[in-house]
């Protein structure tokens, strides 16, 4: 079992990175009908990611430390840039444009990998050394 | 660790990073135009001057400018904290980065003392500068600890790197001082190649590659054993070679601990290249996609390398520190930089452009997607170019004649980078005009 945030949540950025890759590949060799269906898992797998930490972790993370106005907010902000890029995909891929489809999921899978860096050598370790219940905080987002 | 100096909203203006890129592409090109000039007399010997000054176009131009240009982007990200002066001291650390090297170039080309003590005033300060700079992170205990090491041991290396290339450098600007700097050369070469580009390959490629390619981490323990043993097989290297090898005269027979401490060191970077393609080979993300050709070109560069060298062991190789050289920095060094250059520019206007977006919903369809600012297509051609120019610098080692032919290619691989990067930046200009047209919406922060 993981035992600290860091841990438990990178675990989950890897889980949605192979999501990623799984439906990018399929997308790029014109298995739109695979490719689309893997790209809605992980899609639903990084709306979950995100839902956990503005739910969750966030809120833990800003009464333990005080700070609620900054790295909190840019990450939620960073989330809702991730999420309308999401959209655009899910537009191009209903189009099928193979071209716009690999170019967006690039920048995509570009800027959720600086994102979860923040997060994981940043603002998941910071909340490791303010919370005293890290368990039961994971425990709370696996349900 | 204190909470409030750490930011996650730290990127350095665009202009940090790129000025450091567009004088390094500057300086790519003023090293295909001397190998130009030069043709056959450039294989003439080791020590003729355009030799010296366009390895120092390639290795301080080219690449110490480059590496400079990629910190000050991305320590932020890891560390949360820009480097300190990236606003103000990087311009001023660039300036005098450009003139050391045009004086070290023009010191080597024209033999002359001046522009030699012009050159270590230069780039003397300029890397002090740049040392002070990054001293507050490694000395910190900031954020990951693996990253810091790696950031830690590549100082050390570049510095012994550096430092040896000024000593060399104060032999050429005071000549009357009669320094048996010559005796130095082999050591400067070996801790800036086999330590400072084999280093920084692997810090990049154990931070970077299972970020873009869904690798599984780089074993801590493999990259923090791999780079002592490394650093450790230089240092007693270089012990040898002043304190031993220079009583016992260079040309007397001292082959024992040599060979030894040789053969360490290349199955130390027998296993670094053997690590690095086997993490290649099992990254989740398959796609195509040229960095990865530009990776492997790069360790089998360095594998090519490593085999030439035990050849001329037993066998007597004509050229052989040619051909090494070429292996190892246009191949082992420049291949993995001029893919990484692709994917870091494409990504930083992106980044400043989405960013400049975020409080103008109407803008974002105005921010073009990676692939839109460098085309896949244009990466391809990259890497053409950059293996035929590598091969024909390669070939025309034997036959001279051909070296007109892999100067004007060379030339077409920078030109063309410069190109890609160039158009890129345009588009850069272009957008966020249209961008910043947009209607601003409020925001409560
Ligand atoms: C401040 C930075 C540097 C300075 C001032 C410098 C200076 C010098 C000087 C003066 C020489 C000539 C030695 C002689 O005549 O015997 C030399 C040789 C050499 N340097 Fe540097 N150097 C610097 C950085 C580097 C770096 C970073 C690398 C590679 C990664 C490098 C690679 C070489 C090579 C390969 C040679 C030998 C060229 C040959 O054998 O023909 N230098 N350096
Ligand atoms: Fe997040
Ligand atoms: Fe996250």
């Amino acid at each position: 079992m993981s035992s600290t945030i860091n841990l438990f949540m990178a675990a989950h950025h890897k889980e949605c990175d192979e999501l990623f890759a799984q439906a990018e590949q399929a997308v790029s060799e014109g298995d739109w009908e695979d490719g689309l269906f893997r790209w809605q898992a992980f899609a639903d797998e990084l709306e979950k990611h995100f839902t956990r930490e503005e739910q969750i972790l966030f809120p833990e993370f800003e009464q333990a430390t005080g700070m609620t106005g900054g790295p909190t907010q840019m990450m939620r902000m960073e989330h809702e840039q991730m999420r309308s890029l999401v959209n655009e995909i899910n537009k191009v891929g209903t189009a099928r444009d193979m071209d716009q489809f690999l170019g967006l999921s690039e920048s995509l899978m570009v800027t959720m990998q600086q994102h979860n860096m923040k997060e994981e050598q940043i603002l998941y370790p910071m909340t490791d050394q303010s919370l005293t219940n890290a368990q039961e905080i994971i425990e709370r987002m696996n349900q | 660790m204190n909470l409030h100096k750490l930011s996650l909203d730290t990127i350095p203006p665009i202009l940090t990073p790129f000025r450091f890129f567009l004088s390094a592409l500057l300086f790519g090109v003023l090293a295909a135009l001397l190998l130009l000039y030069s043709r056959e007399d450039f294989w003439f010997t080791r020590w003729s001057n355009s030799n010296l000054a366009l390895t120092h176009l390639l290795t301080i131009g080219f690449m110490l400018m480059v590496m400079m240009g990629a910190l000050y982007q991305f320590i932020p990200v890891m560390n949360g904290q820009l480097i300190p002066g990236s606003k103000k001291l990087a311009p001023v650390i660039h300036v005098l980065m450009i003139l050391g090297v045009l004086a070290l170039v023009s010191g080597f080309l024209f033999s002359n003392s001046e522009l030699f003590q012009a050159a270590l005033a230069a780039l003397g300060t300029a890397s002090g500068l740049f040392a002070l700079s990054l001293l507050p992170l490694l000395i910190s205990r900031l954020g990951n600890q693996l990253i810091v090491y790696l950031l830690r041991v590549l100082f050390l290396v570049l510095l012994i790197t550096l430092g040896l290339g000024l000593f060399l450098l104060l032999g050429h600007a005071l000549p009357e001082l009669n320094l048996p700097y010559r005796f130095y050369t082999d050591l400067h070469v070996l801790w800036g190649l086999a330590g400072w580009v084999v280093l920084i390959i692997m810090a990049v490629s154990s931070q970077v590659t299972p970020m873009f390619y869904v690798i599984s981490e780089f074993s801590p323990r493999y990259l923090k054993i791999l780079s002592l043993l490394i650093i450790l097989t230089l240092v007693v290297m270089s012990f040898y070679t002043v304190f031993i090898s220079k009583q016992s005269g260079t040309d007397s027979a001292q082959p024992f601990i040599y060979y030894t401490l040789a053969f360490l060191l290349s199955a130390e970077l027998l296993v670094f290249v053997f690590y690095t393609l086997l993490k290649i080979a099992q990254r989740k993300r398959k796609i195509a996609d040229v960095t990865i050709n530009f990776y492997r070109l790069s360790m089998f560069s360095l594998l090519a390398a490593l085999m030439l060298w035990w050849v001329a062991v037993f066998l007597p190789l004509a050229h052989l520190t040619y051909l090494l050289a070429i292996l190892l920095i246009y191949g082992l060094a420049i291949s993995i930089i001029n893919g990484m250059l692709h994917k870091i520019v494409s990504f930083l206007i992106f980044l400043h452009l989405q960013k400049l977006s975020l409080k103008r919903p109407e803008a974002m369809t105005l921010v073009p997607n990676m692939k839109q600012v460098i085309s896949t297509r244009n990466s391809q051609i990259q890497f053409m170019l950059h293996l035929l120019s590598g091969s024909l610098l390669l070939i025309s080692v034997h036959y001279p004649a051909l070296t007109v032919l892999a100067a004007v290619f060379m030339l077409a691989n920078f030109c063309w980078l410069s190109w890609c990067l160039f158009q890129a930046y345009l588009l850069y200009l272009e957008s966020r005009k249209k961008i910043l047209a947009c209607p601003e919406i409020s925001m409560s922060l």
